[in-house]
């Protein structure tokens, strides 16, 4: 096969693109002036519905979304800027990371009218946070083998099942689901996608606290938790399809590359005398990798804009972004020994970064898909599967 | 953007997949100059490709360069031709004639090492000067990794033409990066296409082992390295030669670095022995992949001024690279 099809351009952000960055800064200097957000003292998203609400408020929810449906009809590239200038900044947008990311473009893909209007504007507005369940005790890479299932009834579906791994479902209003709806010929047939209210009766959320020590996944359990029929999303055993189009929306982002790179701000924050050689190649190196992601990202968003599907490419960010937290994790902390910036409690917000970075390494090349279901994706562009 | 840059790529392509095979690699790698392959580029304007139309050039800019330059690392193409299409440039911009035959560049007053210089004239870019040194019979001949000639100016070397031209260091040392990331990029392309192709091709345990799962994994990871050092490769070229350019244009080449050796240690674990033969062509790009990650500046020197930039800036490192790439952009 000709690498042709898998290169991606040098895209240059369009100005309107970089109008929003300044906006989103001087909104961010604000919040950090009066006291609302606080120096992150751990990797990954964090949790917060009042930032949330804030960022909806500012219109930077739902961006590409039309008007008519609470959205901004912005484009995915000034999309994009706001999504890496909220990460870059350690901006604990979990509470609407995935509604705006993949929910909503699930209602707008596969949804219908009622749905889109029932969900979107409060989501936009902040107000609204999903979650995703997927992963089952026995379904994890291989997604396929989950038993959940939903079951035909009078007015609508009658729901059974154990869904794992589901992030901020303690916190969450909703969940799309996946389940199986019939038996189904082949391993991808019999799937549907339910949007499920939280609070409805039968749905049971236990936490599972993960190796950092922190309350972020959940096993979520329904017993006979009915819904009604508008509650499925799209079609009826089509839902294999729905979610690996979704799948490719929660690969793509800069959060499998940024979700470390307050450690990287803290070092250089932390250095003295401007730092050494070694850590200036130490550096130019972690740089030189993340210019590269974004550069993907980047083409990535405008892919999305031109309504292609960026499957493979989106693997490809998450495959070597995911790697390059890992290492990232470790320059900085090597670095940080060697440079004795972190010696009798100096630094602590660093070293603080450093070690919930290694408590969270191993989490980021298996969380939204493990590193080998994605070469797995990337073998089959190449044409060897 | 260049309406034609597909068209000297495509030019370039066509007379490699014609005229480059192992034997005229080898040929050069044992110090013969490729002659009639140098002909066919001048025909074609390609070796004047920067240099301005009012000046019998072409008056392509580096992005073109780069198009045609990822055509050489892809076909190993033999010769001085990216050093040869930067030293016409800035010959000309020194309002300089251009001498006849391959060039080389040797950037910076302390180097005295270029591509074939037995045959070449070389090009030297110091601070604000162009001096152009006639091909020596008593250059020390050497090779880098690439095989081909690296030669040394004899000691006492006087130039035999000279003029000022602003910032020529810089500008030569950029094109030339631009320029051999550009090749890396090709390089790595090649070398993933082959083993693709490589291991469907090849059949062990009854089976062809493009089946096994763990050979599927490394050329996904491979084909990931190639794509995000073409990116930033592309990047590079689109920001040229200015100064404001340097950041990224050093930041291509040391992701160009880390993915080269990526994709070439994988490329030839899937290809086992054979790989490792002198007879088979992945080497030829393997071990220009070997010369070119450091080759004028090295990686870990790009890696210093990208870093060294970051820690000097006083902004937060976020802020400097979103600026960095706007600027280039």
């Amino acid at each position: 096969m000709s690498m042709y099809e898998v290169r991606l351009p040098a895209l240059a952000l369009p100005p309107e693109a970089e109008a929003v960055r300044h906006e989103v800064r001087a909104f961010l200097a604000e919040e950090r002036q009066a006291g609302r957000l606080s120096e992150p003292t751990k990797v990954g998203l964090g949790f917060s519905r009042e930032i949330t609400r804030r960022i909806g408020e500012r219109g930077w929810i739902g961006m590409t979304w039309p008007i008519e449906y609470g959205g901004h009809a912005r484009s995915a590239l000034e999309r994009y800027v706001v999504t890496e200038e909220l990460l870059a900044a350690a901006v604990p947008v979990g509470a609407h990371w995935v509604a705006d990311r993949q929910s909503g473009p699930i209602f707008l893909r596969f949804g219908n009218d009622a749905q889109r209007r029932a969900h979107l504007p409060a989501i936009a507005a902040g107000e609204r946070v999903f979650c995703i369940g997927m992963s089952e005790p026995n379904a994890g890479s291989d997604l396929a083998a989950l038993r959940s299932r939903g079951e035909k009834v009078d007015g609508g579906w009658k729901l059974n099942g154990h869904k794992l791994w589901t992030t901020n479902a303690h916190r969450s209003d909703y969940m799309i689901t996946l389940v199986r709806t019939a038996p189904g010929e082949g391993r991808h047939d019999g799937f549907s996608q339910f949007i499920i209210d939280l609070k409805s009766p039968g749905v049971t959320v236990k936490p599972v606290i993960g190796m950092p020590g922190d309350h972020d996944f959940n096993e979520v359990f329904f017993d006979d938790v009915l819904v009604p029929d508008d509650a499925l999303v799209g079609e009826a055993g089509s839902g294999w399809n729905q979610v690996s189009a979704e799948l490719a929306y929660e690969r793509s982002g800069p959060e499998r590359w940024l979700s470390s790179f307050r450690l990287l701000t803290a070092l250089v924050a932390a250095l003295e005398d401007g730092g050494s050689d070694a850590s200036h190649i130490a550096i130019g190196r972690l740089s030189a990798g993340l210019l590269a992601l974004r550069q993907m990202s980047i083409a990535i968003a405008a892919m999305l804009q031109q309504g292609l599907n960026p499957n493979v490419p989106a693997a490809m960010v998450k495959e070597i972004g995911t790697r390059f937290e890992q290492d990232l994790v470790k320059v900085i902390a090597d670095l940080a020994m060697r440079e004795g910036l972190t010696v009798n409690g100096r630094n602590a917000v660093l070293q603080g970064l450093i070690e919930s970075g290694r408590l969270y390494s191993p989490a980021f090349t298996i969380r939204g898909g493990a590193v080998e279901i994605l070469r797995g994706i990337i073998a089959r562009g190449l044409g060897l599967r | 953007m260049s309406e034609n840059r597909d068209l000297y790529a495509e030019a370039a392509s066509r007379l490699f997949a014609d005229m480059v095979e192992p034997g005229l690699i080898k040929a050069a790698e044992e110090g013969s100059f490729p002659t009639q392959l140098w002909a066919e580029l001048d025909e074609l304007g390609l070796l004047s490709m920067l240099v301005g139309e009012d000046q019998g050039g072409v008056g392509a800019d580096l992005e073109d360069a780069a198009a045609v330059s990822r055509t050489v690392g892809y076909h190993a193409a033999p010769g001085p031709i990216a050093e040869t299409i930067v030293a016409r440039w800035l010959v000309g911009e020194a309002g300089l004639s251009v001498p006849p035959g391959p060039l080389a560049v040797i950037v910076g007053a302390n180097d005295n090492r270029g591509a074939w210089l037995r045959a070449a004239s070389a090009v030297r870019a110091s601070g604000n000067r162009i001096d152009i040194f006639s091909p020596s019979v008593d250059c020390l001949t050497e090779a880098d990794l690439t095989g081909e000639p690296f030669d040394r100016l004899p000691d006492g070397a006087v130039a035999t033409l000279g003029a000022d031209l602003e910032d020529a260091e810089g500008r030569a040392r950029r094109a030339m990066a631009i320029l051999r990331v550009a090749q890396m990029a090709g390089a790595m392309e090649w070398c993933v296409e082959r083993s693709v192709a490589y291991v469907q091709e090849r059949e062990q345990f009854g089976k062809p082992l493009a089946k096994l799962q763990i050979i599927q994994q490394y050329l996904a990871q491979a084909a990931g390295e190639f794509v995000a050092a073409d990116l930033l490769a592309g990047t590079a070229a689109q920001a040229g030669s200015a100064r404001d350019a340097e950041w990224i244009v050093a930041a291509a080449r040391v992701r160009a670095a880390d993915a080269a050796d990526v994709v070439a240690a994988l490329s030839h674990q899937v290809h086992g022995a054979i790989g490792f033969s002198r007879e088979y062509a992945l080497n030829f790009r393997t071990r220009r992949l070997m010369a070119w990650r450091d080759s004028g500046t090295s990686s870990v020197d790009s890696a210093r001024l990208v870093g060294s930039s970051i820690c000097a800036d006083g902004r937060p490192p976020w802020e400097i690279i979103c600026a960095r790439t706007a600027a280039a952009a």
